[in-house]
């Protein structure tokens, strides 16, 4: 992918940029938040990511002048502004995603991977079936058939499996899963993803002898009927 | 200086808002005194010199006939201390007392007449009119009147004197009184301004604005002392509690510094992570703490359903709490909807199920409870001593001493933020209803309705 990272910090920036390039993307790395304005409009991102406090201009004002310049490429917010309403403020702006430091690098990683092959135009009608496999899920009936044989979900472990299902090959750590399906912006320690994937798991993987979900160790869970 | 200092003086007497008002007041008072004073003198001296017209008017009616009909006798012109009368005939001559120059004008008016050997005079209120025959003078001494209006303004001037004398007293006395409790409430503020927090106005009752004034003032003062206080303890927790995960991440970093080359160097690196990340954990549970300690959300607040909290944390956390070996159970009857932050309302729950969880052994049955306005949680473990409950709320609290249970004490001390923030009641006390071998712990957040 092709990335622009804005990063003021002389130690974080390089170290962000050259972990990008190791995990096979494309970066270009600005300082300064009017630099990134003027390279988002000239040149085409799959995706961009912003620190909010930057001189020249900070990165949500960066946003908010990319986007009234039609600038469609999806952001994610790098910063440590970590309070609930910074990260509504940031995704209000036209952000897609929010990352509070210190963060690990898998996580800054994972959520650029879910963010970058997103539908690029919001046109595009929402599927309302899902499919991995032999494993289908009908979002309108509530309902999911593996095998032709229809699986009893709870509505917690349906809302899970959607999410896994509309980020297919991609890892979702348990930080972007709590956020989309459970909504919780905090961590709560005890290991209430473990916990439901391994439900999840005993549905849908058990009674057929084989995998869905793959643990990705010490980053997330990965849904991947091809593995 | 010594000129100086007595005007100085006053000028902060007028400073002074209670006694200002005291002594204006007193001035309206007795002026209003002293006009009504004036105008009642005015209206008694009309009435009765009115009073007299119509005496002089009847008596000029009657001698007018009288004389008529027998001619201006010496008996009837006769004049005294009290009365005069005089009579002018065609011819222009004059019978009884005085001259031609009191002819000059006719009706009614008040002379001054006296005897100049005895060098006094006397007010007189005398009508001059025609008759037939002639123009009759009579005259009245006004000297009863003026007793009565000297009598009235004696009266006046002793009311006035005494309304003064009372005004300025219990004036005075209030004004001095009240001023002296504003200058208790300003020396209180001004030890608080140098930043004695201990400081406080103590009214001795609460008997009225200003006594509700310093009492308004004292809980703010107080309020102010516990922030202080706690946030001083804050930071002294955070240092304490940051400097052991960062001690043990610095361990970690030498380990692996001094493992470089040998297998070792994969495990003290990884172990170093997790401790950064408790790091960063505690200090986001701080910050949160800190945030919500704030009240900025409380502007944010909307409806809370309290069973569909419930409902939400018993369907996230029930699989996490069976797969430990605990039972949750949720004992929810007409919980209704509340102002506030429901996602603070779930956190608040999923720390309080946490913490059942940590302080529980396997086997425990845990519960949700959800009433009218109240939420909490029961269970049947060893609950909390009654001394103690206090402090578990405490910012860094642990009840073991040790650090065999991981997790920092910052759990129970976001629930009472959370709680402080709705305004809500958060108690604890034993389970009545546990059936384990502890008397269990009962934890109920009683939000306002």
């Amino acid at each position: 992918m092709r990335l622009l990272v804005l990063e003021d910090d002389s130690e974080l920036g390089p170290w962000i940029a050259n972990g990008l390039r190791a995990a096979g993307h494309v970066v270009d790395l600005l300082t300064d938040g009017r630099e990134v304005l003027v390279a988002a409009t000239m040149q085409d991102y799959d995706a961009i990511i912003l620190d909010r406090m930057t001189p020249g201009l900070d990165g949500l004002s960066a946003l908010k002048a990319m986007r009234a310049a039609k600038v469609a490429a999806p952001v994610l917010f790098l910063t440590a502004m970590g309070e609930v309403e910074d990260r509504v403020e940031g995704l209000e702006a036209g952000g897609d995603d929010y990352l509070v430091k210190p963060f690990a690098f898998t996580e800054l990683l994972a959520r650029i991977g879910a963010l970058g092959r997103r539908p690029a135009t919001e046109a595009r009608s929402e599927p309302t079936i899902l499919e991995a496999g032999d494993l289908t899920l009908d979002l309108l009936r509530r309902k999911c058939i593996r095998r032709g044989e229809e699986i009893d979900l709870k509505a917690t472990e349906f809302r899970l499996l959607e999410v896994l299902l509309r980020n297919q090959g991609r890892v979702l750590t348990r930080a972007m899963l709590l956020e989309r399906v459970w909504d919780m912006n905090f961590d709560p320690t005890t290991s209430v993803v473990e916990t439901h994937v391994s439900r999840l798991r005993s549905k849908i993987e058990k009674p057929f002898g084989d995998r869905l979900i793959r643990t990705v160790r010490g980053s997330g869970y990965v849904l991947d009927p091809a593995g | 200086m010594s000129l100086i200092q007595p005007v100085d003086g006053m000028r902060r007497l007028w400073r002074m808002a209670a006694l200002r008002q005291a002594a204006i007041s007193t001035a309206v008072f007795l002026g209003v005194v002293a006009l009504a004073w004036a105008g009642s003198f005015w209206i008694v001296r009309e009435a009765l010199i009115d009073r007299v017209d119509q005496a002089l008017r009847l008596e000029h009616d009657t001698l007018s006939r009288i004389i008529g009909e027998s001619g201006p006798t010496r008996a009837l012109l006769s004049s005294s201390e009290e009365r005069f009368a005089t009579f002018r005939d065609e011819d222009g001559r004059i019978h009884g007392l005085g001259d031609a120059r009191l002819f000059r004008r006719q009706g009614l008016a008040t002379l001054m007449a006296g005897d100049e050997e005895e060098e006094y005079e006397d007010q007189w209120r005398v009508l001059i009119a025609p008759m037939p025959g002639g123009v009759l003078a009579i005259g009245t001494n006004l000297d009863d009147t003026s007793e009565i209006l000297e009598i009235l303004n004696g009266a006046f001037l002793l009311t006035w004197l005494a309304a003064m004398s009372a005004t300025l007293i219990s004036g005075g006395v209030l004004g001095f009184h009240a001023q002296r409790r504003i200058l208790r409430i300003n020396d209180a503020l001004a030890a608080i301004a140098k930043g004695d927090l201990s400081a406080r106005v103590a009214p001795r009752r609460d008997r009225d604005d200003l006594d509700h004034l310093a009492l308004r003032l004292d809980e703010t003062t107080a309020r102010l002392q516990t922030l202080m206080q706690q946030t001083r303890d804050l930071s002294a927790n955070i240092a304490h509690d940051l400097r052991t995960p960062i001690a043990r991440l610095r361990a970690r970093l030498e380990d692996a510094v001094a493992a470089r080359g040998s297998g070792d160097i994969d495990k003290a690196l990884e172990s170093a992570l997790g401790q950064a990340d408790e790091v960063a954990d505690i200090f986001n549970a701080i910050m949160r703490i800190a945030r919500v300690d704030s009240g900025e959300s409380r502007a944010a607040f909307t409806p809370v359903d309290l069973a569909a909290v419930i409902e939400q944390v018993s369907e996230t956390f029930g699989p996490v709490v069976e797969d430990s070996g605990r039972t949750l159970d949720v004992d929810v009857s007409g919980a209704s909807t509340v102002m506030g932050d429901q996602d603070l309302l779930v956190q608040l729950l999923a720390n309080l199920i946490q913490n059942a969880i940590r302080h529980t052994p396997p086997g425990s049955a845990i519960t949700l409870l959800g009433r009218r306005h109240m939420i909490g949680i029961a269970d049947d473990g060893p609950g909390i001593p009654p001394d103690d409950r206090q402090r578990v709320l405490e910012p860094m609290y642990r009840l073991e001493k040790s650090r065999q249970n991981e997790g920092a004490g910052l759990g129970l001390a976001l629930v009472r933020a959370i709680a402080d923030l709705h305004g809500a009641e958060l108690s604890l006390q034993d389970n009545p209803t546990a059936s384990g071998a502890g008397p269990g712990l009962r934890v109920e957040i009683d939000l306002p309705g």
